[in-house]
């Protein structure tokens, strides 16, 4: 499956918001804002909509990133 | 009606000492309270967290997953928007001997509702199999 870099890149910036500690997660939540609007922007959809449309996709970028399943691993 | 003297056997500075120590009680008992439903509400979060990862996110979830994801969420943001109006009424000091910060329990709360914006949204089926093809090239 084609997918764009910067689905990628909101797909990490929301494992990494999904995953962190609570003192970080302001900053992450800032981070995700940050792609989704690019994302959003790149392909001329609501931020809502692309949120909507990629959220399916994003059990499958963590399995091809081979990423860890239990969530309290790293919070 | 009682009668009243001029004479009191205490003074004013007095009464106001008490009222003062009741009032510290009181805002001690909200402080713990809030503390104890803070620590329950990010452990539920936690579990949810975990519950959804495996039906939402590494499963194929099915509608019942969808309704329980749903009510779940619900009741997480309702808890945490409420513990976010609570918040606002401690100072920096307060916080500081929480060792939280206001902005992380609304971080907290937004991410909750990213998640609901994700799976509860009120898009038509249309809408997201056109943007999954612009975005994918139609092999979402």
């Amino acid at each position: 499956m084609a997918r764009p870099k910067s689905i990628a890149s909101l797909h990490e910036a929301k494992y990494e918001l999904r995953f962190c500690n609570g003192a970080e997660k302001a900053e992450r939540l800032k981070i995700y804002s940050e792609a989704l609007a690019a994302a959003a922007k790149e392909f001329g959809v609501s931020e809502g909509l692309l949120e909507a449309s990629v959220a399916s996709d994003f059990g499958v970028w963590m399995k091809q990133e081979k990423l860890p399943r239990l969530p309290d691993q790293n919070r | 009606m009682k009668e009243t003297t001029e004479d009191s056997a205490v003074s004013h500075e007095h009464w106001e000492w008490v009222r003062g120590l009741i009032r510290d009680i009181d805002r001690e008992e909200k402080r713990d309270e809030f503390l104890k439903l803070l620590f329950q509400w990010d452990l539920a979060v936690r579990e949810f967290r975990k519950v959804e990862l495996a039906a939402m996110i590494l499963g194929q979830p099915n509608e019942k997953d969808f309704q329980f994801h749903a009510i779940c969420l619900h009741s997480l943001l309702a808890l945490g928007h409420s513990l976010v109006l609570t918040a606002d009424g401690f100072d920096a000091k307060e916080f500081e001997q929480f060792r939280v910060q206001h902005a992380h329990i609304s971080a907290y709360v937004e991410e909750l509702e990213q998640s609901f914006r994700e799976w509860h949204h009120g898009f038509s089926e249309g809408e997201i199999k056109g943007t999954k093809a612009r975005i994918f090239g139609g092999a979402s």
